[in-house]
């Protein structure tokens, strides 16, 4: 994760309030500087005041100050910045950074919404991956494998933002014809391919779970692995592997699996959860129910830290000094104060 | 006298005795024209000038000559001159050549009690501003002379009250009632219009001479901090030393000099501006010489 924050916050207020006993300081001194100073007297000088060359000067005079105490404020504003130590904070763990997770999502019609959010969440967890590999499954009848497990953030990026983008489709605009056909083309391009086995079936979850298992490589190295499962188990159709035996072939091979169910409330969904539950939770992962998309958000964080606990992951600081902000506007505010101070004088 | 600084024996050393002489002679002239008038013993008949009395006129010589003549008659009275001196704060100004302008001022004094001591007159002082008000009575001598000159030069000072010339034309209206020569020393910004009453009533009793010292330019300095005796004057350094600004400000000055001197001209009053101690000498000289013309 990259905060970008200060390192001494209170710097800002410190060097304004120096800018400020300066400034007191300075202002007393020019008074005492000015008692000392020998003033040349003059008489019957005071027409000097009402001459239109001396007012037009003088509001000129009046405008470079203003001016001057603005460029000043922001000099001592982009020090008070440049003090106060603008770094990009980077947390990062070598531990977590060998996690292989595989989003395996059903999408099936129910599950779309689910899944935008699992997507986006991923979207956004993204800049903060470092060395994890990431690979997108998507299932319905078949299995499609949007992209490997990868480390190339562009890709995945890439993918990510149109799976989210194309899974953005609100199914019940079908019923009354108001979608948008190029989203609904969108969704169906998306989709391609999951729906092979014929119409009968769908959400075979145990068929989509055993291919996100065998979809992890580098099988010989270290490694945190771990499944990310969205379904309703609503199976229709006749499944190869049945969800006990996904479950079991993913304990095999090593991988965590980590379930989130969002089904209808139906005469069987109570003892598809159940099902569902046992079989995530009889190998240790962890499994979320909500109706609610919203809850997606806080799942994923969930099973983040629950990981950095397991593979009892430090996580390591890094800080980045980034001056380049501030520094240019000091540098150019001090400019154009010694150029109107130098002005001023001549 | 004990002290060695004698204030007249400065102005001994300055003047030469030529022009001493010519001075002295110049003010003689000056007192006759003076107080020529209307005592007993008859002086001359003269070609009417302006400014002198009408009532001078003698018909019967105009009407035999074609021209205005007028009878002059010798006062026999003892001669007094009057030095009414502005004493305000102004006067301890700077002056156009970085002197004081109470140095040039003073120095005014000293010429005018150097050539009445030549003569045997007697000089009495009137000094005043807002708050203080210093007469002395004419008298002669070189001791009177010092002492007046000393105490003008004691009130000259950047501490003294504002200027306030009516003061001083009140009082030497109210104590001087014999007919006397009133020489004012004040600055090039006075008389002021606020002053024009008073001065016209003290010349129809007076002989009235001004001597003006000059105000140095406000934008004369570009490296020093000014300010004005009167009204404070903040002048950034961003301002000095602009010659536009000196231009105008240089104007303004002249504008102002040619409204005072105007106004002198109409009530009759004889002045003269001296930016520094030697212009003065020529000025005053040039002034008596002036008056001498119009007179005889």
């Amino acid at each position: 994760m990259v905060t970008e924050t200060f390192l001494h916050p209170w710097a800002i207020a410190a060097v304004i309030a120096v800018a400020v006993a300066a400034l007191v300081a300075g202002w007393f001194a020019r008074a005492a500087k000015r008692e000392r100073t020998s003033v040349t007297w003059v008489a019957n000088a005071s027409y000097l005041t009402t001459l239109p060359s001396f007012r037009s000067r003088m509001s000129k005079y009046r405008v470079l100050l203003t001016g001057l105490a603005v460029v000043l404020v922001g000099a001592v504003v982009a020090t008070g910045f440049l003090a106060a130590r603008p770094v990009d904070k980077v947390t990062r763990s070598d531990e977590l950074a060998t996690r292989d997770i595989v989003l395996c999502l059903d999408v099936s019609g129910s599950m779309i919404e689910y899944d935008t959010q699992v997507v986006e969440k991923f979207l956004e967890l993204l800049p903060s991956f470092n060395g994890e590999r990431i690979a997108l499954s998507i299932w319905n009848s078949t299995s499609r494998t949007v992209f490997p497990l990868t480390d190339d953030y562009d890709l995945v990026e890439e993918e990510l933002r149109y799976a989210a983008d194309a899974l953005d489709f609100d199914l019940d605009s079908l019923d009354d014809l108001s979608f948008d056909p190029a989203a609904y083309d969108r969704l169906l391009d998306f989709v391609l391919g999951t729906t092979g086995l014929g119409d009968s079936s769908s959400s075979l979850v145990g068929d989509g779970l055993a291919t996100c298992a065998l979809s992890f490589d580098l099988t010989d190295t270290e490694r945190s692995r771990s499944i990310i499962l969205a379904t309703d188990n609503e199976v229709f159709g006749n499944e190869i592997y049945t969800l006990p035996e996904a479950g079991e072939l993913v304990d095999e091979r090593g991988i965590t699996l980590h379930g989130f169910y969002a089904g209808e409330v139906t005469a069987t969904s109570a003892a598809q959860e159940k099902e569902y539950r046992d079989v995530v939770e009889l190998y240790g992962g962890l499994f979320y129910a909500s109706d609610d998309p919203g809850a997606v958000d806080g799942i994923i964080d969930n099973i983040t830290s629950q990981q950095a606990a397991e593979l009892d992951a430090n996580p390591e600081v890094v800080i980045t000094d980034r001056p380049e902000e501030y520094f240019p506007w000091l540098m150019a505010l001090l400019g154009i104060y010694l150029l109107a101070v130098w002005r001023l004088r001549t | 006298m004990a002290q060695s600084r004698s204030r007249l024996a400065k102005v001994r050393a300055r003047l030469d005795l030529p022009t001493v002489r010519r001075a002295a002679g110049l003010l003689e002239g000056r007192h006759r024209s003076i107080y020529s008038g209307h005592g007993q013993d008859f002086d001359e008949m003269a070609l009417y000038q302006f400014g002198d009395d009408v009532g001078d006129i003698d018909w019967k010589s105009s009407a035999s000559s074609g021209h205005p003549v007028i009878r002059r008659f010798v006062r026999d009275s003892n001669v007094a001159m009057v030095l009414a001196l502005d004493t305000g704060r102004n006067m301890a100004a700077t002056a156009p050549d970085g002197s004081m302008k109470s140095d040039i001022a003073l120095f005014a004094a000293e010429v005018i009690c150097y050539l009445a001591r030549a003569r045997g007159d007697l000089v009495a002082l009137v000094a005043g501003d807002e708050d203080r008000i210093v007469q002395i009575p004419a008298r002669g001598g070189t001791e009177h002379m010092e002492m007046l000159l000393r105490r003008s030069e004691s009130m000259l000072d950047l501490e003294a009250p504002p200027s306030d010339l009516n003061r001083v034309f009140d009082r030497i209206l109210t104590w001087f009632t014999r007919r006397s020569l009133v020489v004012l020393i004040t600055d090039e910004a006075r008389p002021r219009p606020e002053h024009e009453l008073g001065l016209k009533r003290l010349r129809t009793r007076h002989e009235v001479m001004v001597i003006q010292i000059g105000d140095v330019l406000p934008t004369a300095f570009s490296d020093r901090v000014i300010d004005d005796v009167d009204t404070h004057l903040e002048i950034p350094e961003y301002l000095r030393s602009r010659k536009d600004l000196s231009a105008e400000a240089a104007d303004a000055a002249l504008r102002r000099r040619h409204d005072v001197a105007a106004m002198l001209r109409r009530q009759g009053v004889e002045a003269v501006t001296a930016n520094s101690e030697d212009e003065l000498i020529d000025r005053m000289f040039d002034l008596l010489r002036r008056q001498r013309r119009v007179r005889h």
